[in-house]
């Protein structure tokens, strides 16, 4: 779905984006600042996910300090502040140079970033002192949430002052970062629905929108992220006619329909409407076409790959397009209500979660981090320790998700039903295996990750340049 | 595709996403015999499941972490008293958080409303 340009240009070249040789790119400092702090929150966010992990093993591993209860929130809100930062620097870096307008404010950016990073702060200290009140992967307490809308207005408004009111000139990327960014604030209002009582009292209700939003929610990010892979494959091959073609708005429109309406798969073990279910059931399957495109554009994929194999951004995105493939399989199989009622509340879960936020989200935006350093210092980073990084990385994810995937079948498998809780410590024993795996994978992860993302960094805050190889 | 289409269809999408949201907020999840309204007592309930972060280990419904086991079905499998103990007392795993009991009678009511609307997870 996302690799699928013509190249046309020469190897030679290929570090660089073709509409950047001949001139310097200066995008907005906010945008950067945003990568820097994702960057920052991703790391620290993995290295939580190792130590939840290995409590997994050893129950009694910095139980005082971190215990799992304050490492999980601490690890998902990270990866997803990451994910956020990651898709909001490189809205500001690109949009304005996409409608070829300048940013509508610098300061606003600014302002943004700063009422993240210090509404993040306090997140981070809350959840080390112990202090929860929300829900699921929103778990601070509520009053945090003021900042946090306060913040995504100003984006809005300076997103949408800067690319204009004439969307329907403009390509795909930029109605998707404009979808992307509105979707995210009603989800996120949604996801507050619980403090009034019609929903606090009504548990199908709370359940039912809890899962609406969080649904929603990651095709609101996923808008964001796609659109920024979409923008990086017109300015790599520099082909722009497929970000206006009618196949690419076909596929826009079919991820924005799942963004709505396909949340509900979530909720088949929850007693609400049937129509709830099927509608949801419909909508996932669409998801087929998608998933047909890919193969369908896999031959021209992997002769591009031969083509721009040194560009990394490129190489990044090639990766995302082979766990798009292999997450949306896996969602496609567990949207089949027969097999949802087995995986659901297992680690086959986790996997589907894990992968795409690692393997499509992590990937798509660090192409974008390594794009924006070559477009700012016109400089290649391609290096023997990029291959390292890349390969373990990819290798680490592909056992992780395999670990978790062993976990859910033995869970599924083991319990006579799988939300009995009589057999949950035999479970736990004998997935050790799997957990195991899953903990030493996610270490080589951690390592792979850094190692992509730490010369991000310093080149971003030192201003330094990467050897070259 | 042409910019009016394109209008046309998020148009069309955004207004089928405003009734169908509507129709979930009200019929699609409204009270009944096997969905009753919670009580205040386990309204408490909630409040302090969220307090305690239970969900950071435990499922409710599938919302929550895998260390634990779900609870969805808790209570009528292992019973109100047997839930207050492990509250109490924690376990290897589970820390013990000092819970009064008040505050485990009121998780243990809330848990039992989720569990009466289980139908699914007992079929």
């Amino acid at each position: 779905m996302l690799i699928q340009q013509p190249s046309t240009i020469s190897a030679s070249k290929a570090t660089l984006p073709p509409n950047n040789q001949s001139k310097a790119f200066s995008p907005s400092k906010a945008g950067t600042l945003f990568l820097v702090s994702g960057i920052i929150s991703l790391l620290a966010g993995m290295l939580y996910g190792v130590l939840g992990s290995v409590q997994y093993l050893l129950p009694d591993f910095l139980a005082e300090t971190i215990p799992f209860y304050k490492a999980r929130p601490l690890h998902v809100s990270l990866v997803i502040a990451w994910i956020f930062q990651g898709a909001a620097g490189s809205i500001y870096s690109y949009a304005p140079a996409s409608v070829k307008r300048p940013l509508f404010s610098e300061t606003l950016a600014r302002v943004h970033w700063i009422l993240f990073v210090v509404t993040g702060l306090g997140i981070i200290a809350s959840y080390t002192f112990g202090h929860f009140g929300g829900r699921e992967y929103l778990e601070y307490p509520v009053w945090f949430a003021i900042p946090i809308i306060l913040s995504w207005c100003l984006i809005i408004v300076n997103y949408f002052k800067t690319v204009g009111g004439s969307l329907s000139k403009y390509p795909v990327y930029i109605w998707m970062w404009g979808t992307g960014i509105i979707a995210f604030l009603v989800t996120y209002f949604e996801a507050y629905l619980w403090l009034f009582n019609s929903v606090q009292s009504n548990t199908v209700r709370d359940i039912t929108i809890q899962w609406k939003a969080n649904g929603a929610m990651v095709g609101a990010w996923n808008q964001m992220v796609y659109g920024t892979a979409f923008y990086l494959m017109e300015r790599i091959s520099g082909n722009k006619k497929a970000s206006y073609s009618r196949i690419t708005f076909f596929f826009y429109f079919l991820g924005l329909t799942n963004l709505l309406f396909n949340w509900g798969h979530h909720t088949y073990i929850v007693p609400s409407a049937p129509w709830i279910k099927n509608i949801a059931y419909i909508i996932s399957m669409t998801e087929l076409l998608i998933l047909g495109n890919i193969i369908w554009n896999w031959r021209k994929t992997l002769t591009d790959a031969q083509r721009h194999y040194h560009v990394v951004p490129y190489r990044l995105l090639l990766a995302s397009d082979f766990w798009i493939f292999v997450n949306l399989a896996l969602a496609i199989l567990i949207s089949i209500p027969a097999v949802n009622f087995y995986t659901h509340g297992t680690h086959i879960t986790v996997a589907h979660a894990m992968g795409a936020t690692i393997g499509i989200n992590t990937l798509i935006l660090l192409a974008s981090a390594y794009f924006l350093v070559i477009a700012i210092y016109q400089k290649s980073v391609t290096s023997k320790l990029f291959n390292v990084g890349y390969w373990l990385t990819n290798i680490s994810l592909l056992v992780f998700w395999i670990s978790l995937l062993g976990a859910g079948v033995v869970k599924s498998l083991q319990a006579k039903h799988p939300f009995s809780i009589d057999p949950y410590e035999k479970y736990l024993e004998q997935s050790l295996i799997w957990f195991r795996t899953f903990s030493y994978s996610g270490f080589a992860l951690l390592i792979g990750l850094s190692i992509l993302s730490v010369p991000l960094l310093r080149i971003f805050i030192n201003k330094t340049q990467v050897r070259n190889n | 595709m042409s910019s009016n289409y394109k209008f046309l269809i998020l148009l069309t999408l955004l207004i089928t996403f405003l009734v169908y949201t509507a129709s979930v907020y009200t019929k699609g999840t409204a009270l009944s015999e096997s969905n009753p309204r919670l009580d205040t007592a386990a309204i408490q309930g909630k409040v302090l499941w969220q307090k305690y972060n239970c969900s950071s280990c435990h499922q409710v419904y599938g919302l929550g972490g895998f260390i634990g086991p779900d609870l969805t079905t808790t209570i009528s499998q292992k019973g109100d008293a047997y839930a207050r103990a492990i509250m109490l007392s924690g376990t290897k795993r589970m820390p013990h958080y000092g819970m009064t009991e008040q505050e485990a009678d009121a998780i243990t009511k809330f848990l039992s409303y989720v569990d009466s609307t289980a139908v699914h997870y007992k079929r």
